[in-house]
């Protein structure tokens, strides 16, 4: 489990600077995903991705 | 909610973001990212569960939040590339050069590299690049690291709100909705005391008032220079080249000044420390070749390019022809908060500020190119330095753009208007500056702060019946003051000056100097509100 956690950090180490680019793009993209499918009342899909982007502030505190 | 009935509980939380902001950056010492992430889920949480909005609620927040985060991050970016083309050529090395031979007298120096060209670096760079290049310039002269630090950030905070393209002032402008005519004056006029007040706080981080006293002559004249012309151009529609220009025209004036008799003496006692080697070889080191007029061309391309896309009223229109424009429908909370119906920030791809800044990187690229400044694989290091830079303060301002929006469309921010204005009724135009104050202290950025606390600034001006345009203009100026305060700029001032793990020293002189200078303006706020 330890070793786990260790690899994990690592990893995040790592891959910091990349995963941090790959979280300001979700950020500035999914809200245009959104737009979509508010105009289109699916409330369930929007659901899902207010989901995501709160998976991805999460991802963000992780990161920074 | 629309009746203007706002209980404790409902001040609370819609506080409640905005306090895990603070609490987490002051207390916890977190980066705006992180900490404005944590005030994203706060904000979704709570107006979900308390403020009564829905899924397609959020989701226009979120996309009225990106379009002005985009709006931010298009001159954020752009800037950052010129500053680094720049930088890469070695030109700000020279520029800098060019001013420590101007005087040999300390006061002047100091003031000229703290409190003017840090303020010309804020008008082509911002987010902390005056602290990092210019504290180590004055260790190099032999300053000491807690004086070259602290004279820096309290010197070049006057200019953040019309710096780095007036970034901060665009903000401002999207997160209110009020045209940059009608804001310009007030802030101008603020920001033009702040001058002064930043000025005589550089000088006095050095040797007290007795710096204050052998400064007053360069205060005065170099300031009235920076402060007429920042004004004149924000009134002129010229807001986006206020800053820079007015640092411009600062460095011309202190050319003057430092001709007078008063300075032309040397003093040979006041060298605090001994100047150290590597920083001095900063200027000298690179670039030894290029002369002053090739390094400050860019910035000369930059005015030109920014005049003619303004004030040429054919090229203004041809630029401004394509824009990002999205519609957005009324959206309303289960307890009645009404937003109604509009487009979103207006994004002018060609026309953008940001595009400007990018017209002016390539012509400063091709110059340095052609006169052979570059060593090779220049594109790539500028394009990782200004990445690295970028995506941290990027994700900041996104999440914290983000927060503000949710909190804007569900009511929490006229919760919390409605809240002040019955708690701080008689000085809340004495306050507001602070509030701008505290939103740089928390986020970094005089431009988060008028995202954060702008559209509340202007409800509670509203409903307490104060001049809208007066409160904004102490918001703006208070957060361009709290960058001599901020966390996040500290640290950076600090890790290039030698000084990591000692941003207390630093913090101590520069809370007193803000607090100080936001008490002058808070006062000239009361008295023109009243």
């Amino acid at each position: 489990m330890a070793q786990f956690e260790s690899k994990d950090q690592t990893f995040l180490k790592r891959h910091k600077a990349t995963l941090q680019t790959i979280a300001l793009v979700l950020i500035l993209v999914l809200p245009f995903v959104l737009y979509v499918f508010a105009q289109a009342g699916q409330t369930v899909i929007l659901t899902a991705l207010l989901v995501v982007m709160a998976l991805v502030m999460v991802a963000i505190i992780v990161l920074s | 909610m629309g009746d203007q009935a706002v209980g404790f509980i409902d001040f609370i939380l819609a506080l409640s973001p905005i306090a895990a902001v603070l609490i987490l950056m002051v207390g916890f010492r977190w980066g705006g990212a992180k900490a404005g992430a944590v005030g994203w889920l706060v904000a979704l949480v709570v107006s979900l569960l308390y403020f009564g909005a829905d899924t397609t609620l959020l989701a226009y927040a979120q996309t009225r939040g990106v379009l002005l985060t985009l709006f931010v991050l298009y001159i954020i970016w752009m800037a950052l590339v010129l500053f680094n083309v720049v930088k890469e050529a070695g030109a700000i090395e020279v520029i800098a050069d060019g001013i420590v031979k101007l005087t040999g007298d300390r006061v002047l120096q100091l003031l000229i590299l703290s409190w003017v060209f840090s303020a010309f670096l804020q008008g082509v760079a911002g987010f902390g690049v005056p602290i990092a290049v210019v504290a180590p310039l004055l260790i190099g002269l032999g300053f000491s690291p807690v004086t070259s630090v602290a004279a820096v950030a309290a010197g070049h905070s006057w200019s953040v709100t019309f710096g780095d393209i007036a970034s901060s002032f665009n903000a401002l402008i999207a997160a209110t909705g009020l045209s940059g005519e009608v804001l310009a004056p007030w802030t101008a006029a603020l920001l033009g005391i702040a001058c002064f007040g930043c000025g005589i706080a550089a000088a006095f981080a050095y040797q007290g008032l007795s710096s204050v006293k052998r400064g007053w002559p360069a205060l005065l004249l170099i300031g009235g220079v920076m402060v007429g012309t920042q004004y004149l151009l924000a009134v002129n529609r010229l807001w986006n080249l206020a800053g820079f220009v007015a640092g411009l025209a600062g460095l011309a004036a202190s050319a003057i000044v430092a001709r007078l008799a008063f300075y032309r003496r040397r003093r040979e006692m006041d060298v605090e420390t001994e100047p150290i080697d590597d920083h001095k070889d900063i200027s000298s080191k690179k670039c030894k070749s290029m002369p002053l007029y090739l390094a400050v061309s860019p910035y000369l391309i930059l005015i030109l390019i920014v005049v003619v896309a303004e004030l040429v009223t054919p090229v203004h229109e041809f630029l401004n022809a394509t824009n990002i424009v999205m519609e957005f429908p009324e959206s309303k909370t289960a307890l009645g908060w009404v937003t109604e119906a509009g487009v979103g920030k207006k994004i002018s791809v060609f026309g953008h500020a940001g595009a400007l800044l990018a017209y002016t990187s390539v012509a400063g690229y091709i110059l340095f190119s052609v006169t052979g400044h570059y060593r090779p694989g220049a594109v790539r290091r500028i394009l990782t330095s200004t990445t690295r830079s970028a995506v941290r303060s990027s994700i900041g301002i996104a999440t914290m753009v983000g927060f503000a929006t949710i909190m804007s469309l569900s009511g929490m921010t006229y919760a919390l208007a409605i809240g002040l204005s019955q708690v701080l009724e008689s000085i809340f135009p004495f306050l507001s500056p602070y509030i701008g104050l505290l939103g740089a202290f928390m986020t970094g950025s005089n431009t988060n702060s008028n995202v954060v606390f702008a559209a509340l600034q202007q409800q509670t001006a509203t409903l307490l019946s104060l001049p809208v345009t007066l409160i904004l203009a102490a918001q703006t100026t208070g957060g361009s003051l709290g960058s001599m305060l901020a966390p996040a700029k500290i640290i950076v001032g600090c890790s290039t000056a030698g000084l990591s793990g000692e941003e207390g020293q630093v913090l101590r002189r520069t809370i007193l100097y803000g607090v100080i200078i936001t008490a002058v303006i808070g006062v000239v706020v009361w008295i023109a509100a009243a």
